[in-house]
């Protein structure tokens, strides 16, 4: 019972780390389309769209493929016909006239059936028209919210986004390392204070160990995030600011350690790295809120990109990812009180030798 | 206050008896304008505005290093029984501020003179200036009182104070692009603010901090 009270939080950090793993890499993603072609099509036309899908079940059951104008104009499919369980050929009769004054107007695509429930591919082709009369497209095109009675997949997957697809679990573990990290460093500024206020070895080795691992986090935090970034951008590394400021935060981190390693004398490295440490935290935060401002960032939350929150993060991934920045900070400070232990245990044995 | 302009004085007189040294700083000014002007055929907006703050960094990380390592330990310790310790770093603050900007204008002088002058808005570029170069002041100021007390190792000082010094000086790279007419931004205003307030954040740190430091 004793066992279970003093070690319930590693427990728990290895539990919900357990979850993160199990549940983040084996819900399945919703239905979403992967791809379609051809990209073009005319107004007036017969158009024959083939549509590669995700995760669906085109043979098992009819599916319905809508065209989206805008908010209110859409056109349903006449027919579709699969070829497979992932790919299936969609027949729209496209009106002579479209409900617009531009000769190009983007349609996104809907799919739709009632095992997948639906999946949208915005602005999936553009639809040329040679002649305008807006009146008659507005006639020619349904224009009702008939579209309010598409399923919606009610059981326990993750949402599909396209570019991401299946990297979008990546979002349990890159960026809860990130939190973690933070959350960490706070811990260690904590300790930093803590031992300018009353100096004492052991808090000088508790923020040294926190900032240590924080250190290892943020390391781990980069290498999954240009893994991510290979797939979803393209390249390992770019100009992009959060990746930038990450990489200052590290070189501020790394030269904290080489403060520590310059010093041989206990009593100066510890007040003069947690001073350090302070001052070198609080530039972090201003170059937190200083970097969004200079450029755009492909990281969501900047230049347009939608931001933690609404709908890029839905409920389903915060169930696991929440989880997953308790589970990574508990293991941090286990990890934590492992080094400053053993560096306890070496500091006194030195100093029995002598 | 009347601590604080003593102090200044005597940093001045310093600075003053070993005129070499700031002669070395405005010769090291000079030979690097001279650089620029012969390296690049013909400097862009762009590059002036880079090669700007490159200089200034490298330059006051120079002059404000030596603020620190030219007080030998028994003269501290002399200090440390007259006077107040935030009284010390502030007249260093402001000493090292007067100091810097100096510098900045004659590099100003020295690159328009060379090189070219591409600035558009001068009543913007140099308050921008002068916020930008407090804060650098201060930051290297106090990085310095780290460094000073560990063996003056020039190398861990500039490892320590790059990192952190790098909001301002994006800030400043920013405001003074602005100033040239690079970038059109409408909110130099909130430029200005974060620019203040991380100034105020790091002089305040520094007065808290450093009384600490001084302690051993």
């Amino acid at each position: 019972m004793n066992f279970i009270k003093t070690y319930w939080w590693k427990l728990l950090g290895i539990l919900l780390l357990i979850y993160a793993v199990i549940f983040g890499l084996g819900v399945p993603l919703k239905h979403g389309i992967m791809e379609v072609s051809p990209l073009n099509a005319k107004a007036g036309e017969q158009f024959t769209l083939s549509i590669q899908g995700y995760n669906s079940h085109y043979s098992d059951l009819p599916s319905y493929a809508y065209l989206k104008l805008d908010s209110v104009h859409y056109l349903k499919s006449a027919f579709c016909s699969p070829t497979h369980q992932n790919i299936m050929r969609a027949s729209f009769l496209i009106p002579t006239y479209l409900p617009s004054a531009d000769s190009v107007v983007d349609a996104t695509l809907i799919v739709d059936n009632r095992k997948d429930g639906y999946a949208i591919l915005p602005r999936a082709i553009s639809i040329s028209q040679d002649s305008f009369q807006v009146e008659r497209g507005q006639e020619l095109w349904s224009s009702s919210n008939g579209l309010e009675d598409v399923t919606i997949d009610q059981s326990f997957k993750f949402p599909f986004r396209n570019i991401l697809h299946e990297t979008v679990r990546n979002t349990f573990y890159h960026v809860s390392l990130w939190f973690a990290m933070f959350i960490l460093l706070i811990v260690s500024l904590y300790y930093a204070v803590g031992y300018l206020r009353k100096p004492s070895a052991e808090l000088d080795r508790k923020a040294y160990a926190y900032t240590a691992v924080a250190i290892f986090y943020g390391i781990l935090g980069l290498i999954s995030g240009s893994i991510w970034a290979k797939y979803t951008w393209g390249t390992f590394w770019t100009a992009d600011v959060k990746l930038n400021m990450t990489a200052v935060a590290m070189l501020i981190y790394f030269a904290y350690l080489v403060l520590r390693s310059s010093i041989p004398d206990m009593d100066r490295r510890a007040k003069l790295s947690s001073v350090y440490s302070i001052f070198a935290f609080f530039a972090l935060i201003a170059l937190v809120f200083v970097i969004p401002r200079l450029t755009d960032s492909l990281h969501p939350g900047n230049g347009g990109n939608p931001a933690l929150g609404g709908e890029d993060l839905d409920n389903t991934l915060r169930l696991v990812f929440y989880p997953a920045i308790i589970g990574f900070t508990l293991l941090g400070a286990w990890i934590a009180q492992l080094k400053f232990r053993v560096s306890r245990i070496e500091e006194n044995d030195a100093f029995n030798e002598r | 206050m009347k601590e604080i302009i003593l102090l200044i004085q005597k940093d001045v007189a310093i600075e003053l008896r070993q005129g070499f040294a700031a002669a070395g700083v405005i010769l090291f000014l000079f030979t690097t304008v001279f650089i620029v002007f012969k390296a690049f055929a013909e400097l862009r907006q762009e590059s002036w505005n880079v090669m700007f703050w490159i200089i200034f960094l490298f330059v006051s990380l120079n002059s404000i290093l030596k603020s620190f390592i030219q007080e030998d330990r028994n003269r501290g310790l002399y200090y440390y029984t007259l006077f107040d310790p935030v009284k010390v770093i502030l007249s260093k603050i402001i000493y090292n501020f007067i100091f810097s900007l100096i510098l900045a204008f004659i590099l100003l002088l020295l690159m328009s003179f060379f090189v070219n002058n591409p600035i558009k808005d001068f009543g913007l570029f140099l308050s921008g200036m002068t916020l930008s170069v407090l804060g650098i002041s201060v930051i290297f100021t106090f990085v310095s009182s780290i460094s000073g007390l560990e063996n003056n190792n020039s190398t861990l000082m500039a490892v320590l104070a790059m990192p952190i010094v790098l909001p301002v000086l994006l800030l400043a790279l920013k405001i003074s692009a602005e100033a040239i007419g690079i970038i059109q931004d409408s909110s130099v205003a909130t430029d200005f603010l974060y620019l203040a307030a991380i100034d105020l954040m790091m002089l305040g740190l520094a007065l808290i901090l450093f009384p600490i430091l001084w302690k051993q």
